[in-house]
């Protein structure tokens, strides 16, 4: 009895180790290849200049990057090794003697799983070492500056990378066991994974998008996050935008696609779905994969040995997978349908549209009988269990058609209310708050009847609209609107959380009363202490200072912040305005959970003028000679341009802006006038910059690409500044975003 | 020992086994004839643990063998369709068997690859039916089991093969004592191989009895008086079949062969002769004795035995 209470069998290991030796070294060949084609890639955004290759970073661009051989794992690589690993499962001959070893078949099941997950780690393995050499060869070869000052930030985004792909490949096995244990050929193998991993984001998609079109006034992101937030499932995140791709490339789904929000929604927004910390998809889809791998072994432990061969191993999953391909598709008609019978008066019921989806639900329902079973008598037989289908949608839509009228009507009186918060008020068309005041007021609750009774009129007015027949989309979309996300409190413990949209008037006497109680928050806003900094960022002044010197110029911004009696209604009242500043400080802290954005500007004197010494001495080799030779000897391609910010400390316009270019078609300046220019900027002292004195930041951008840039401050004295506006007509420059000139 | 304890099973609306029990003793090759879907391989691979019955339970020596890894220990199934790892060789094999039988014995499966002349590199996909049959009789047998499955055991084994797969099973039954089921739809092949015999029929055992009983109860007589006579002469007899050609008569006799013998010299007949019968003929006159209509030729083509 030595097998007795082993889970775990080398020798099993070692034997599905080595079935899986082609299809892991296919995979681990072409995820190298891959990433070595990406980290060339990688490459490419380390050239640029550094706040384009940053910029490249902060989007989330490298990610997309490396994960290009994140999907053949996931999709082909470990699915196939999975297959191949416990395929014994699909074949009489293979499955009674695998049932017949003495061994628990937990342990068969695991030795197996272990071996895919093996090869899955070498393969990681493999690419690791391919991305380190990759780059490395090149960051040794190239020297550049960038390289190394990017080089944490590269290294975390192909860390990062490495654990997508574990975490997508652990989901990979979990979905591919699973269908195995309730399936028992290749054909149904795959359908089953394919729907184990997509189909139960796809319902939710589809039934939330049509919830939300139903019921517009409920806020998209009430709790349950997890479940409905699309991109936290690393495959339907990963898969639903080529879907889409394919989707669109061929005629009659692309239009179907198109036309119905539900399937466009669930497959468009999937990857882009609200931003979520990177970590959440890694955890979410490793947890769901080992889940999957557990309910996988169960039910493989009790699955029967004359199972194999068969479609499915039992009835009801025969059932369940005939019927959950047609469901997505009927669901999308049915929901329409019901808008429909809700709103009758909007545009028109897509008749033609539901009729087809009916149709396509119904042939992919007898299609797949057909396909698994083989036979014709099996097909006739499971039209018996076409009800089903039925059923589920209308119960589906029942529900929904119960939940949306309840919502509506759900109306507190303002006696029932016992405080209000305004979760977020960035959804209007005239007016926003700043993130931080939306974090403030998310905590703050507003108590005054005033409030109480705005939002109960506001909340039943909108409920009026909508059930007077008007199509739910159009009153958000109305530009005399503003919608907010509110969530009531009501005396009886009960909360609710709505989209409201008020009138214009209903929002001045809201936006006094919130004004108001922010005022009395004041102490909450103060700026937070050094040790609860946790990042700082200059996102529009794209250089890297390095940690200390951020530090030295946070600490330098908050004293003279603080100097000013920084409060939240200096927020609302006095927030960062374009045309004074310089440019926007972030810090992240433990206090927040946003960053805070800081403005740099003629205010903060000191820190303007640290943050332009800082900056003159990171371009010290700054050479503006040079750009007006490039102007001289430029080929019809170049694109050459001056951006730069004027600070006339005797006048009241606050800052100027400017683009001023030269390429073949046009010229802003003439040579003659940036031959001044030159003289002038030559003459000027930038040696130690002050804030006290006129101030001038120039920014030359010369490269084919367009992409190579250096700055330089400048203080200018009356005089200089009156060159200056000589060289460069008055008028000519404009008031810009403080973003623009960067760009 | 093996119990089979009134087991049932049904695929679908098929019932592929009905109500079937029997014991087999340690040290004893039983030996499971029935055509086609008579249910031998269902009711081997219930006994190997793949299958669960639906009904009734198999124990070997006490302990249930439905999902026990200790039953399953004891034993080695050899299947009808063999199966072999994805472009294996025998080596490859070995190497699965040993990690999971934990008495599998190196030392004699060098012994039985030598004896029959396997290549052990060569991918057993390869190899013909008879080799691979062979193989799996091999690898089984190193395993040293104390029981010892074969669906359609000889399938494909030429008589040289059949021969020495018949002696070793012998030798380790000796040796060992060692237990055997072996299934097939051929009494030829089984003959002279099983102490103990049961045919299936439409998923029911309809006959299970010690071939040496069987060989020595029942025989052939031919007989011939110098004078006239009629079946009746032997009234006192039983007898399965009678014929009669010229003065020549055949008698198929149940009984005691001494005394029936003693019984028939008494009646002073010119010619007496006793003749044994093959297995064929035993079933063949047993199961007609049973109201069966028993063909050994349909067993090989499909149908087992058709009731009167």
């Amino acid at each position: 009895m030595k097998n007795k209470g082993k889970y775990f069998n080398f020798g099993l290991f070692r034997d599905g180790f080595s079935q899986l030796k082609w299809i892991g070294l296919v995979g681990l060949c072409i995820s190298c290849l891959l990433t070595l084609l990406a980290s060339g890639q990688v490459i490419a955004v380390m050239n640029m200049g550094y706040g384009d290759a940053e910029s490249m970073i902060d989007y989330g661009s490298l990610s997309t990057v490396f994960s290009s051989s994140f999907r053949p794992l996931m999709i082909l690589f470990v699915p196939a090794m999975m297959i191949s690993a416990l395929g014994f499962n699909n074949k009489r001959s293979a499955s009674d003697f695998y049932h017949a070893l003495p061994q628990k078949r937990s342990c068969i099941y695991l030795s197996y799983c272990a071996s895919v997950f093996a090869w899955l780690l070498l393969i990681l393995c493999g690419v690791i070492v391919t991305q380190l050499c990759g780059i490395g060869y090149q960051m040794i070869g190239s020297g550049r500056d960038n390289i190394l000052l990017l080089a944490p930030e590269m290294i975390k985004s192909m860390l990062i990378n490495v654990l997508y792909m574990l975490a997508g490949g652990i989901l990979a096995m979990g979905a591919m066991a699973l269908a195995m244990s309730i399936t028992g050929t290749l054909f149904t193998n795959v359908v089953a994974f394919l729907i184990i991993l997509f189909l139960p984001r796809m319902l939710i998609s589809i039934v939330v998008n049509g919830f939300y079109r139903l019921a517009p006034m409920i806020p998209e992101s009430t709790g349950l996050n997890v479940v409905l937030n699309s991109s936290y499932q690393l495959f339907y995140s990963s898969f639903a935008s080529p879907i889409l791709l394919i989707l669109e490339a061929t005629g009659i789904l692309r239009d179907i696609v198109y036309q119905v929000p539900e399937y466009y929604n669930s497959l468009y927004y999937a990857p882009y779905a609200a931003e979520v910390n990177q970590w959440i998809p890694i955890i979410y889809s490793t947890v769901l994969g080992c889940l999957y791998l557990i309910l996988g072994g169960i039910l493989l432990h009790r699955r029967k040995s004359e199972a194999a061969e068969r479609s499915s191993v039992k009835k009801c999953f025969q059932i369940l997978l005939r019927m959950a391909i047609p469901l997505a598709i009927s669901l999308p008609a049915t929901l329409n349908l019901t808008q429909y019978l809700l709103h009758p008066n909007m545009e028109s019921a897509p008749v033609g549209q539901i009729l087809l989806l009916y149709g396509i639900s119904l042939i992919v329902y007898f299609l797949f009988e057909l396909i698994t079973t083989r036979k014709f008598k099996s097909v006739a037989k499971s039209a018996l269990q076409l009800p089903a289908l039925i059923i589920v949608n209308v119960i589906l839509c029942v529900v929904m058609v119960g939940v949306v009228n309840h919502v509506m009507n759900d109306v507190p009186k303002p006696d029932e209310i016992d405080k209000i918060y305004v979760k977020s008020a960035n959804t209007g068309y005239y007016f926003n708050y700043p993130e931080e005041v939306n974090e403030i007021l998310n905590e703050m609750p507003l108590t005054g009847e005033t409030v109480k009774e705005t939002v109960s009129e506001a909340l039943r007015s909108e409920l009026h609209w909508f059930k007077d027949t008007k199509a739910p989309e159009n009153i958000i979309s109305s530009e005399s609107w503003q919608c907010s996300w509110v969530r009531i409190c009501m005396k009886s413990g009960r909360s609710m959380e709505r989209n409201i949209s008020f009138t214009a008037n209903e929002w001045e006497t809201l936006d006094g009363e919130i004004v108001k109680a922010l005022a009395d928050n004041e102490e909450k806003i103060a700026l937070p202490d050094e040790e609860e900094v946790t990042g700082f960022y200059l996102p529009r002044c794209a250089w890297d200072f390095g940690s200390s010197r951020l530090r030295e110029l946070y600490a330098s911004l908050r004293e003279e912040l603080d100097a000013q009696g920084l409060s939240l209604s200096w927020y609302l009242g006095k927030q960062p305005q374009a045309e004074n500043t310089f440019d926007i400080f972030e810090v992240g802290s433990t206090q927040y959970d946003i960053r805070l954005q800081l403005p740099i500007s003629p205010s903060t004197p000191k820190t303007l003028a640290l943050l332009a010494n800082m900056g003159n001495e990171r371009w010290k080799n700054y050479d503006f000679d040079q750009f007006a030779e490039k102007v001289k000897s430029r080929d019809s391609l170049d694109y050459l341009v001056i951006s730069f910010i004027l600070y006339d400390k005797n006048s009241t316009r606050g800052l100027e802006y400017d683009n001023v270019g030269f390429s073949s078609k046009y010229e802003d300046l003439t040579m003659e006038q940036l031959e001044n220019l030159r003289a002038l900027l030559d003459s000027c002292d930038s040696s130690q910059v002050s804030a006290d004195e006129n101030l001038l930041f120039l920014v030359t951008k010369y490269d084919i690409e367009g992409s190579k840039s250096q700055g330089h401050w400048y203080n200018l004295s009356d005089q200089e500044l009156a060159l200056f506006r000589q060289y460069v007509p008055y008028g000519r420059a404009y008031i810009v975003e403080p973003e623009q000139i960067y760009n | 020992m093996i119990q089979v304890k009134n087991i049932s099973k049904q695929f679908d609306r098929t019932k592929a086994l009905d109500h079937v029990s029997f014991d087999i003793e340690r040290g004893n090759i039983y030996g499971l004839v029935g055509a086609n879907g008579a249910g031998k391989s269902t009711i081997l691979r219930i006994i190997a643990g793949v299958y669960r019955p639906d009904e009734g339970e198999v124990e070997i020596d006490g302990i249930p063998v439905y999902g026990s890894v200790a039953g399953k220990e004891k034993m080695v199934f050899v299947a009808d369709e063999l199966y072999f790892l994805r472009g294996a060789s025998l080596n490859r094999m070995k190497k699965l068997y040993k990690s999971v039988f934990p008495n599998f014995d190196e030392a004699f499966f060098q012994s039985l690859v030598e004896l029959f002349q396997l290549d052990r590199r060569k991918s057993l996909h390869s190899l013909s039916k008879g080799m691979k049959r062979q193989a799996a009789i091999v690898l089984a047998l190193s395993c040293r089991p104390e029981y010892l499955l074969l669906d359609e055991t000889f399938d494909g084994l030429d008589p040289v093969m059949r021969n020495l797969v018949r002696s070793i099973v012998y030798k380790e039954v000796e040796e060992r004592k060692m237990t055997v089921l072996l299934s097939s739809h051929s009494l030829r092949e089984l003959e002279g191989l099983c102490d103990q015999l049961a045919l299936l029929y439409r998923g029911g055992l309809i006959f299970e009895r010690d071939i040496t009983d069987l060989k020595t109860s029942l025989f052939k007589v031919q007989i011939a008086f110098d004078h006239d006579y009629g079946k009746e002469e032997f009234e006192k007899l039983q007898v399965l079949k009678y014929s009669r050609q010229g003065t020549v008569s055949s008698l198929v006799v149940r009984g005691d062969q001494t005394e029936t013998v003693d019984y028939l010299k008494e009646k002073r007949p010119v010619i007496l002769e006793v003749v044994p019968l093959s297995l064929e003929e035993v079933f063949t006159y047993e199961l007609g004795a049973m109201g069966y209509q028993f063909d050994p030729q349909d067993l090989e083509k499909g149908a087992a035995a058709d009731e009167k």
